[in-house]
């Protein structure tokens, strides 16, 4: 089955994690879920072990890429090296798709290692277009682009997140990939309305959605990976479902790992929220 | 903003960023650079369990806020972010006769190369060499697997930071001059015990020397799965 942009409708997946190398690749060991995301930085230049589980994954299970170093919205001349390494990498593993995040990460040679955010205005957004088109030529593919936690706003923006990505995607001709808890995260941070990304997205280009868990530190939310899904952000998924379809969805637990069982518990949940009461009211009329 | 990241000092938004119902914006600001330094800190901790564990938390943090601070990282992956930090420490080693500085050192040096041979190019899937290759009463030459490290240090660390990684808790190494091969076997990192001499020998070798008839450590390093290839001549007899 495909969905948008012709990419496959993968299920449910859950993160590939090194703490649970050992449980994925045991032949007696049970593992239910559809596919694996790998975070493309830990596999690029590996020659090791990690990458060797990888490989055994990926010939097993849909595999796909999702990076945190692509620096899209950077100034920084954009990374051919890195660009032709992901290339080679997503071929070799088959990967369903490539993902990374509106954000920039680097500048002037430096790396934050974290997802910094841009501010939504027009010169950002055909900025950000026109790198998107330069790292689809070079990857032959289209790009996949996720909503990143944020926790400030710029006083310079002139549109919301929900415009520039909506925009963005239809101007790069690129996929979306929308995390659900993100959206809930920078709702409660911006105080603003944690439905808008998932009523507003174009739903012919969300081509993934992200589930994962968070903290309250009391003055903000942190987009921690480190816990099960809260029932918010479940409503938001719901909600998700009802206006985009089946779409492959993916848990996302960096932190705290449970156990592999537990973890495809917490993504077994996803699988029945796809298929929504409404489904089957279709289903059985 | 990078900048902001890496001061120390006060963190002001000038009026670019918004304040929240429950944060100013100059707030906001500085919640990413604690994430920054929590961030790459918390990597640095993974990548030097043994160093951890020798230096306790608090130093530790302390010599790996002042690397970061010196070197920030570059690369794209975070595998790179201690690759300088050996060099940042004997660069600014105290002058002082003690020896303690040269222990931290080792340690940091060895679980780099530790890394670097655990995740690097290595041999899996292609043929080793063995003793069995050797003609006798031939010099050989040899080809190194992919991945193969020397290291020299003043204090054993080898055995250390192995055992911290099993999760014990060792006392800190006394001197000792030690000579090392590190290589990957099966996806798994070996250490090579060696002499000065040896390391010496074994440096030449996979620089391009060739090793004599009777050489003394070739066959256990062949042994070893030091090698890809030994490359021998049989000696044409004198008619």
């Amino acid at each position: 089955m495909t969905g948008r942009l012709g990419l496959p409708d993968l299920g449910v997946g859950v993160g590939l994690r090194t703490e649970h190398f050992h449980h994925v690749l045991d032949p007696e060991a049970e593992v239910a879920v559809d596919w694996f995301e790998a975070i493309t930085e830990n596999f690029l230049d590996s020659g090791g072990w990690p990458r060797r589980v990888l490989d055994e994954v990926a010939d097993r299970w849909p595999v796909a890429l999702h990076g945190v170093s692509l620096s899209i919205g950077g100034t920084d001349p954009l990374d051919l090296g890195y660009l032709a390494k992901l290339e080679r990498l997503a071929a070799e593993v088959g990967a369903a798709w490539v993902s990374d995040h509106v954000c920039w990460t680097a500048a002037a040679g430096m790396s934050s290692h974290d997802l910094l955010p841009i501010p939504f205005t027009e010169a950002v957004l055909a900025h950000v277009a026109a790198r998107v088109r330069a790292v689809q030529d070079v990857l032959g593919r289209p790009l996949v682009l996720e909503n990143p936690s944020t926790y400030l706003t710029f006083t310079t923006s002139t549109m919301s997140e929900a415009e520039f990505l909506s925009r963005l995607a239809v101007e790069a001709d690129c996929g979306l990939l929308l995390d659900v808890n993100n959206a809930y995260v920078c709702a409660r941070n911006h105080g603003t309305d944690p439905t808008e990304l998932v009523r507003s997205l174009p739903d012919d280009r969300v081509v993934e959605v992200h589930v994962a868990g968070h903290r309250d530190v009391g003055t903000h939310l942190v987009d921690s990976h480190d816990g099960p899904v809260c029932d918010a952000v479940w409503d938001l998924y719901r909600l998700a479902r009802s206006r985009f379809g089946p779409v492959p969805t993916l848990l996302e637990w960096d932190a705290g790992l449970p156990t592999f069982p537990a973890l495809q518990a917490e993504a077994g949940k996803a699988a029945t929220a796809r298929w929504a009461p409404a489904d089957r009211a279709v289903a059985c009329g | 903003m990078l900048g902001v990241l890496r001061g120390d000092g006060p963190v002001d938004a000038c009026g670019r960023i918004t304040p929240s119902a429950t944060l100013t914006a100059d707030e906001r600001l500085g919640l990413y650079r604690r994430g920054y330094r929590l961030r790459l800190l918390e990597s640095l901790r993974g990548m030097h369990p043994a160093l951890r564990h020798l230096l306790g938390d608090e130093v530790f943090d302390a010599f790996a806020l002042d690397y970061l601070q010196a070197r920030p990282p570059a690369s794209y992956t975070l595998f790179d972010l201690d690759a300088a930090f050996a060099s940042h420490l004997a660069a600014t080693r105290p002058t002082s006769d003690e020896a303690w500085p040269d222990l931290v050192i080792d340690v940091v040096r060895f679980e780099r190369a530790f890394l670097e041979v655990y995740d690097g190019a290595g041999p899996e899937g292609a043929a080793i060499a063995s003793a069995a290759d050797l003609v006798p009463g031939a010099p050989a030459s040899v080809v190194a697997v992919p991945g193969v490290r020397l290291l020299r240090s003043r204090y054993p660390v080898g055995d250390y930071v192995l055992a911290v990684r099993r999760g014990e808790a060792p006392p800190p190494p006394r001197p000792a001059s030690t000579h090392l091969a590190l290589l990957r076997r099966d996806w798994v990192v070996t250490l090579v015990p060696l002499t000065a001499e040896s390391h010496a020998a074994l440096e030449e070798l996979l620089a391009g020397a060739t090793a004599p008839p009777g050489h003394p450590w070739l066959a256990a390093w062949a042994d070893a799965g030091l090698f890809r290839e030994i490359r021998t001549s049989r000696r044409v007899p004198c008619c």
